[in-house]
């Protein structure tokens, strides 16, 4: 079983900016599902970007297990870890396949349609229900669905650790849940996932670790299901009242919020 | 059926190539067989213009070749199917070098080569190089500062060429006005070579990288997701294609539109994948090159039409055909 091990760090984009990104040390197990909870502009995606080796705070250090990520050559880099970034400017008029086949380039670099690569990316228009619109091409798509086949190819690549920038936005409920399934069975695979997101139901209920950023701050990590028991951090978080109760009929947790 | 139709598909593009190498072979102003060909052909000049013509055509073929293969590139690398391997400050630095050195008098030979030439090619690579530095800075958004400052150049070099122009001779200033309309004038091997070099190294570095521009068309960040070094494949891109337009510019002067039209239409054609892409820019991009060429040769013959001019005027009228045609279609 691997860790995650992220040495403590501050950033800023600029020397003059009054925003600061500020992390103690973590430790993170893997397998694990890490949600990440915040006001907009708290340093979510800051912090996702930093994972991703977007953004290169000075003296970072980031082991997985025994792999130092932060020194890896790029190539082998997308092999440890994918980042779903918040918005993807363009949609090719690749089709599906081609954009799942582009996914393999880390570990297929010709893309040699090699029968273990064929399995694999039928695979996964399996598991995110891609089949539907197998012929079609990237470009065509609706925002949900072009978003379905990028998260799709984001699993394509296989990495122990996958870093997701609100993946549920524009998504249907039937893919939320989708996509939370997925992440869930991700446990058995050994991988490691973060995802951010303001909905705190999905939260809740497919994460198993917190990270709550507080303008900058990160007070640690927190155990999700520890949650409804002391909810100050999560209010001090989100800067309201939050009123945590079981449902009547389905006994889901839900959240309510109150100014 | 289906696989002899792409066979035919695939075969077609060298077919016409073929055609209209022969065809311009025999075009021009003295008609010379191909029988002259022959080393121990009589009479003797018409063996001498048919290798000019050979030599003449291959330079066509390759500038053609560079400049749509690299506008195919550069379409990609900024997202922007209005890129052009002008827009990134060669063409208005270059022709400010050549206009500088014919103001100065710099008037030699070298081998091959002419002081217009040279000082063309100096001062785009001159412009590069100094791009290249600037853009370093700017590692974060490379690519629009980049663009920006390439045509702040143009500009800038426009203005200047004006000035030098307003106070040089006006028929002094004929030979750097001919040269900026952009015509082949390629009629040995020695000329031909740095061409030649020039292509092969182009096409060595995009065929190697045409899978990662293929990947580069989702956005820089699903590129660098996908693990390829996005900010490298950019400069690499931005230098070879600027080194081998510098050297088409240097050779040719301007020839407008190859660069823009070609990828243009073949990816109307539905071809998207940088394998067939550029392989095609470079048939296609060759092809028109040689027959714009041709006919500017022989249209106003004995007079010779400057190629830039045609493809300009061809260029344009068919970008407007296209832009027609895509709005109809919605």
């Amino acid at each position: 079983m691997a860790t995650l091990s992220l040495s403590p760090f501050s950033f800023r984009y600029r020397p003059s900016d009054a925003f600061q990104l500020e992390a103690p040390r973590l430790s993170i197990p893997s397998p694990s599902v890490v949600g990440l909870l915040g006001l907009n502009g708290s340093g979510k995606s800051t912090f996702l970007k930093i994972l991703a080796r977007r953004l290169e705070p000075e003296g970072f250090s980031c082991r997985l297990g025994e792999e130092e990520l932060t020194e890896l050559p790029l190539s082998a880099f997308a092999r440890h870890a994918a980042y779903l970034p918040q918005h993807i400017p363009f949609f090719p008029p690749y089709t599906i396949e081609e954009t799942l086949y582009h996914a393999r380039y880390p570990h297929n670099p010709r893309l040699q349609e090699e029968k273990g690569e064929i399995q694999k990316i039928r695979h996964y228009m399996d598991t995110f229900q891609l089949n539907p619109f197998r012929g079609k091409v990237l470009s065509n798509l609706s925002g949900g669905q072009q978003k379905a086949v990028m998260l799709a190819s984001i699993f394509a690549q296989e990495t122990p650790l996958i870093l997701l920038d609100e993946p549920f936005n524009s998504l249907d409920i039937p893919h939320q849940w989708e996509l939370g399934e997925i992440i869930q069975s991700s446990l058995q695979q050994n991988q490691l996932i973060f995802i951010s997101s303001h909905n705190l139901e999905l939260l809740f209920q497919y994460t198993d670790r917190v990270l709550f950023f507080q303008e900058g701050k990160v007070p640690g990590v927190y155990p999700t299901a520890k949650i409804p028991e002391n909810p100050s951090t999560l209010e001090e978080t989100l800067q309201c009242k939050v009123i945590i109760e079981k449902g009547q009929v389905t006994k889901k947790t839900r959240f309510t919020y109150l100014p | 059926m289906k696989k002899y139709s792409a066979l035919l598909f695939s075969i077609f593009p060298y077919v016409l190539l073929l055609v209209i190498i022969l065809i311009s072979l025999r075009l021009g102003t003295v008609n010379v067989p191909f029988r002259a060909v022959l080393p121990d052909h009589e009479p003797d000049f018409e063996r001498i213009i048919f290798w000019q013509r050979f030599y003449r055509i291959s330079a066509a073929f390759l500038a053609g070749a560079i400049l749509s293969i690299c506008g195919a590139v550069l379409q990609t690398l900024f997202h922007n199917p209005l890129v052009s391997p002008y827009t990134i400050g060669i063409s208005g630095t270059a022709s400010l070098g050549a206009t500088l050195a014919h103001i100065l008098g710099w008037t030699w030979h070298w081998g091959f080569v002419n002081s217009l030439q040279f000082s063309a090619f100096l001062f785009a690579l001159l412009c590069l190089m100094g791009m290249l530095a600037f853009a370093r800075r700017r590692r974060s958004d490379f690519l629009l500062h980049f663009i920006l400052v390439g045509i702040v150049l143009n500009i800038l070099s426009g203005s200047l060429i004006l000035f030098l122009r307003y106070i040089s001779d006006p028929y002094e200033y004929m030979v750097v006005d001919r040269w900026l309309m952009g015509s082949i004038q390629v009629l040995d091997f020695s000329s031909l070579l740095p061409l030649l070099l020039v292509f092969l190294v182009t096409l060595i570095y995009f065929s190697y990288s045409h899978i990662p521009l293929d990947i580069l068309a989702y956005g820089e960040e699903i590129a660098r997701t996908r693990g390829v070094d996005v900010y490298r494949l950019q400069k690499g891109c931005i230098f070879f294609s600027a080194l081998a337009v510098s050297i088409v510019v240097a050779t040719c002067g301007i020839i407008g539109f190859v660069g823009l039209i070609i990828p243009h239409l073949i990816k109307l054609t539905g071809i998207i994948h940088h394998r067939s892409l550029l392989h095609l820019s470079i048939v296609y991009g060759g092809c028109f090159l040689v027959a714009a060429d041709t006919l500017s040769r022989t249209i106003l013959s004995p007079v010779e039409l400057p190629v830039g001019i045609l493809t300009s005027i061809i260029g344009g009228v068919i970008f407007f055909v296209i832009l027609l045609n895509s709005r109809e279609r919605g």
